[in-house]
């Protein structure tokens, strides 16, 4: 991802983290992008900068049991990144709401 | 039976055999993350699902169509595999060539007369064949020589006397130029 803005699909993806979602298959649910799409864009969005990942904590994930999930974080260049992608893309901070608590989706 | 139970554990969490099966491509430098990743979040999902009484025949395929975006982001990964291989032979090669001078040596000569060989011609037919003349339409051009009937020559030059008839006298050309080379 070079010097340039973000496209539409990215910048809503940069917004569902912003706001909350974290997690690749929340991010899928909230956006309405497929899979194919959100994990390449998390990927490129990480490595120009604009986020970063973490795995949980492995406490968590045994209790379950199942391995730790990854969840992506905006870092400070991802925020700016943000602002300018809602400057360009006038209803994007419309499209989703902030993660309240964890949603139960009717499917999968 | 072992068969039985085979098939019977290749349809248990497909989704799950899935990732495993797609992981296969995925560079071998990220495939460990790239599983944990996709698995973690599959199976968090199916846990939820189980939870609240919801893992129906419904979700479990719809568990199984998001393991299905798997293979785009497996593919979208294969560059870094390029990459990553791409330069581990390049260092190799670099380290081989280090090693053993004197072939590096004739390898290079070798190249380096070819190189300038190959140059060197190309140069030359370039600018007698295969450039064309600096005039527009340069294929339309056409020299202009008589032919002396009883020896049978082509004779390339001409009296300016001839030249004169045959610029106002031909029927097939645009215009004649008359030219003097110098060699």
């Amino acid at each position: 991802m070079g010097k340039g803005f973000l496209t539409y699909a990215t910048a809503v993806i940069l917004h569902a983290v912003a706001n909350g979602y974290k997690y690749g298959f929340d991010i899928i649910d909230i956006t309405g992008v497929p899979g194919g799409t959100v994990y390449p864009a998390l990927r490129r969005l990480e490595e120009a900068g604009h986020l970063t990942s973490k795995w949980e904590k492995q406490s968590v994930a045994q209790a379950e049991p199942r391995p730790p999930r990854k969840y992506y974080d905006l870092t400070r260049t991802g925020r700016e990144a943000l602002a300018e992608a809602v400057k360009r893309y006038r209803l994007l901070e419309q499209t989703q709401p902030s993660k309240q608590r964890d949603p139960k989706p009717s499917r999968a | 039976m072992s068969l039985l139970s085979g098939c019977k554990r290749l349809f248990t969490r497909p989704h799950l055999r899935l990732i495993a099966l797609v992981g296969v491509i995925v560079p071998r430098r990220l495939r460990a993350d790239w599983r944990q990743e996709w698995e973690a979040e599959l199976r968090y999902r199916e846990t939820q699902l189980a939870t609240w009484d919801r893992l129906d025949w419904r979700n479990k395929l719809d568990l199984l169509r998001r393991s299905t975006s798997a293979f785009w982001d497996a593919l979208l990964l294969q560059p870094r595999r390029l990459e990553d291989e791409m330069f581990q032979d390049l260092r190799y090669g670099f380290r081989m060539l280090r090693k053993h001078k004197a072939v590096t040596l004739v390898a290079v000569l070798s190249l380096a007369l070819g190189i300038g060989a190959n140059t060197a011609i190309f140069m030359v037919v370039n600018a007698v064949l295969l450039r064309p003349l600096p005039y527009p339409e340069s294929e339309r051009l056409a020299i202009v020589a008589s032919t002396v009937r009883r020896a049978r020559v082509e004779v390339r030059s001409t009296s300016y006397p001839d030249f004169v008839d045959w610029r106002d006298q031909n029927p097939v050309f645009e215009q004649l130029a008359a030219f003097n080379s110098v060699s």
